[in-house]
């Protein structure tokens, strides 16, 4: 086949094929207006800590990804939360807690020093591989913070499994299975381009690529991520730059308040 | 007004500037991204991941002259992230327009019609990023410059690519040939 006539219809037929696109005054408000609505949610993150949230949206999508990928069956999980629900007293978060799914345990403080900061309404959401959004569910977020310590984030759902990843396994006492594991995160600009190496990492689930920064930044998180009662629970915090064998461990035995048993310590 | 003038108010921070700008790229840029992913829901993600990052990092725009080539390299990017997101590497097969028959058509049309579709499946079996430098050519109708700046690559990988994707697209055709689809012809 001459190339000429191969190009030409390269050019027909893709041409043909854009026609299947209708830009029509609603599809464009549409659009224009989800642009207006994303360009509003990340100027917020901007100020309030978007990389934070990319992190538990990456917690989520890790510890609780689902794995099955046929039609009609959860792909991923989306998350979004916002300061502006920040609860600062813990009777009260507590209670929002209970009116959302009251069987998810709560605590105040951890033995280790680690208290309550904040909480706020973190809405999650399962979709199929188009995007259509299938089950949802709203959960509280907790912030935990101790002198001299990155602060510590704790979550609960019901719409996800643990992970095969872990770099580490504990299984405890009653039976439950504790899986930590160090996530790296690199914050990037919108243009970043992916390195091949990059894409096998994420691929793998080593790596959280996170779009919006200004700059390239590393970032590590640790998580550790338990299910009891068909609630997949995650703790996860950024790693301490000043303390790079800090680890997150979670016990048992250790603290016996509201029947839920964990602690959480950083060496 | 020229482009360059809108591109510079909106990096000042002109909010209308953006419309202006959105709704002059908006068809093109639904329509590249339709055809680098593949369906509908994929493209306008890509396209509104792509105008929120336009007025976001405005102040990356370091060339308002050069403001297409930095709009698609940042649409492209968002497509491939899209793709792989939802593991989609090779697309969705959405019903191909020409599906569904005319009775009126003549068998000129009809012939078209099977080819278009032959040619455009085996578009659509090409590696996003191959086709995305497809796409970008022959309908966007960049140039191999326009397209490596946008791209952030060496018009050498661009030009490979292009090569490499006719290639592709050629022996896809002749195997199609070979198994029963139609021989190419020359109808105009």
């Amino acid at each position: 086949m001459d190339d000429s006539i191969l190009e030409q219809r390269i050019r027909e037929t893709l041409e043909k094929k854009a026609q299947d696109v209708h830009v029509d005054a609603l599809t464009s408000q549409r659009i224009q207006t989800k642009v207006e609505q994303r360009i509003k949610e990340a100027e917020h993150m901007k100020h309030r800590g978007w990389k934070k949230v990319a992190i538990v949206a990456a917690a989520i999508c890790v510890l609780g990804s689902i794995t099955a990928v046929a039609v009609g069956k959860p792909s991923y999980t989306s998350s979004h939360s916002s300061h502006n629900e920040e609860v600062k007293d813990f009777a009260t978060a507590k209670a929002m807690q209970n009116g959302y799914d009251a069987s998810v345990k709560t605590v105040e403080s951890f033995s280790n020093g680690y208290t309550f900061q904040y909480a706020m309404p973190e809405y999650n959401q399962t979709h199929d591989e188009n995007h259509n959004a299938m089950e949802s569910e709203t959960m509280m977020n907790f912030s935990y913070k101790k002198q001299g310590k990155k602060d510590v984030s704790f979550s609960a759902t019901r719409l996800g499994t643990s992970s095969e990843i872990a770099d580490q396994i504990m299984t405890l006492d009653n039976g439950v299975e504790l899986r930590y594991r160090k996530l790296a995160n690199k914050f990037v600009p919108p243009d970043y381009q992916i390195t091949e190496a990059e894409e096998k990492l994420i691929e793998e689930g080593k790596l959280n690529v996170g779009y919006g920064s200004d700059k390239v930044e590393l970032i590590n998180s640790l998580h550790v991520s338990w299910v009891q009662d068909g609630v997949l629970y995650s703790l996860y915090t950024f790693e301490d730059s000043a303390s790079n064998h800090c680890l997150l461990s979670i016990s048992t035995n250790l603290d016996g308040r509201d029947d839920f048993l964990y602690k959480v310590y950083g060496k | 007004m020229e482009e360059a003038e809108l591109v510079k108010q909106m990096i000042a921070g002109d909010r209308d500037a953006f419309t202006h700008i959105m709704e002059r790229y908006q068809p093109q840029a639904l329509r590249a991204a339709y055809l680098i992913s593949g369906n509908h829901a994929d493209s306008e993600d890509i396209v509104q991941e792509t105008f929120a990052a336009c007025f976001l990092y405005r102040n990356q725009i370091k060339n308002p002259e050069a403001f297409k080539g930095w709009f698609y390299r940042t649409l492209s990017r968002n497509a491939w992230k899209i793709c792989r997101r939802t593991k989609k590497e090779q697309p969705v097969a959405e019903p191909y327009a020409g599906d569904i028959p005319d009775p009126t058509e003549t068998l000129k049309e009809v012939i078209l019609r099977e080819e278009e579709k032959a040619l455009y499946s085996a578009i659509e079996a090409l590696p996003v990023k191959q086709r995305a430098v497809i796409v970008l050519y022959y309908y966007s109708q960049m140039s191999i410059k326009e397209i490596a700046k946008a791209l952030g690559c060496m018009e050498g990988t661009v030009k490979s690519r292009l090569f490499h994707g006719k290639a592709k697209l050629k022996e896809l055709l002749q195997e199609s040939e070979k198994n029963g689809g139609r021989t190419w012809t020359i109808l105009s």
